[in-house]
């Protein structure tokens, strides 16, 4: 039973470290790929960039 | 290439501190399994501090000198500040619940102290939304981001002034450093951790940073005619 009190007060902690290192986790990937975004759109030519008043493209053209 | 380098290693360091910490030193005798909880709450509060502290600089530095990479310094260290200071909490009411008995007590100084270190740069993150000018954004943030620095020696030294539920400083003087009142594998955890953690804090950082100065090009040319498209889009600003 001290086992299991063990194991069980372990997994508490483990969920513990799960929530922050999953959230940092979650945090630099959407970083990373908003970052990606940003570098994209400063390197495309302000010619090749959608404006607001360009109709949407159908993507299955 | 340099960051991507840091990332990798920084992910590789946080999963070998984290196995340790979970795996690689005994549980303590008094606290049990809860003990291990402390070596990421206490780096993720050290790195929070350090966050603040960087925005604080960095406002400092946008006031005087008005340079938009003060600003972006400013942003990236109150973003990854605020993600570090809820990982603090997190942990902090995850170790509370089984050693103190409760997730929370807002008597307790230090906790609710960083609650409010919490909710000032969730203000100032909220502060910086209000307005597309970015001189004018970057200004109220350097203020709010310098008002704000005050709770943070507030945060540190309340268990000292004040008493409360939370323990005092481990590591307050030199002779504390030299001499830690912990077991040896028990301090090798911390640093450890502390250690991937600030790879983990740098690469936040960087990244961050690099993405609030693409932001701020990408506004002046939008506002300066650059893309006919995107200027229509952002508004003038007000007189």
């Amino acid at each position: 039973m001290i086992g299991l009190a063990a194991i069980g007060d372990l997994a508490f902690v483990a969920a513990a470290y799960a929530v922050i290192l999953g959230g940092t986790g979650l945090y630099a990937l959407t970083l990373a790929r908003r970052l990606r975004g940003a570098r994209h759109a400063a390197t495309t030519p302000a010619s090749d960039q959608p404006r607001p008043s360009d109709p949407p493209t159908d993507p299955r053209a | 290439m340099a960051t991507r380098v840091l990332g990798i290693g920084a992910m590789v360091a946080v999963a070998g501190a984290t196995a340790f910490a979970l795996a690689g030193v005994p549980a303590d005798l008094n606290q049990g399994e809860a003990q291990r909880i402390m070596y990421i709450h206490v780096a993720a509060a050290w790195l929070a501090y350090l966050s603040f502290g960087v925005t604080a600089a960095a406002s400092v530095w946008w006031l005087v000198r008005r340079d938009p990479r003060a600003d972006a310094v400013a942003l990236a260290g109150a973003e990854v500040g605020v993600l570090f200071t809820a990982a603090t909490i997190w942990a902090g009411m995850m170790w509370g619940r089984p050693v103190w008995g409760t997730y929370w007590q807002w008597e307790d100084p230090r906790l609710t102290t960083t609650a409010l270190l919490l909710a000032l740069y969730v203000g100032y993150l909220l502060i910086r939304r209000l307005t597309d000018e970015p001189a004018r954004r970057a200004t109220r943030g350097a203020v709010v981001g310098i008002v704000a620095a005050i709770d943070i020696p507030i945060v540190h030294f309340s268990v000292v002034w004040w008493r409360g539920l939370h323990q005092g400083p481990t590591f307050m003087s030199p002779d504390t450093i030299l001499n830690p009142p912990a077991p040896g594998q028990f301090v090798a955890a911390l640093l450890l951790m502390l250690g991937a953690f600030s790879l983990a804090w740098l690469w936040l950082v960087v990244n961050r940073y690099q993405l609030a100065r693409l932001d701020w090009e990408a506004e002046e040319s939008a506002r300066r005619g650059r893309l006919p498209g995107l200027a229509a889009a952002v508004p003038a600003p007000r007189p």
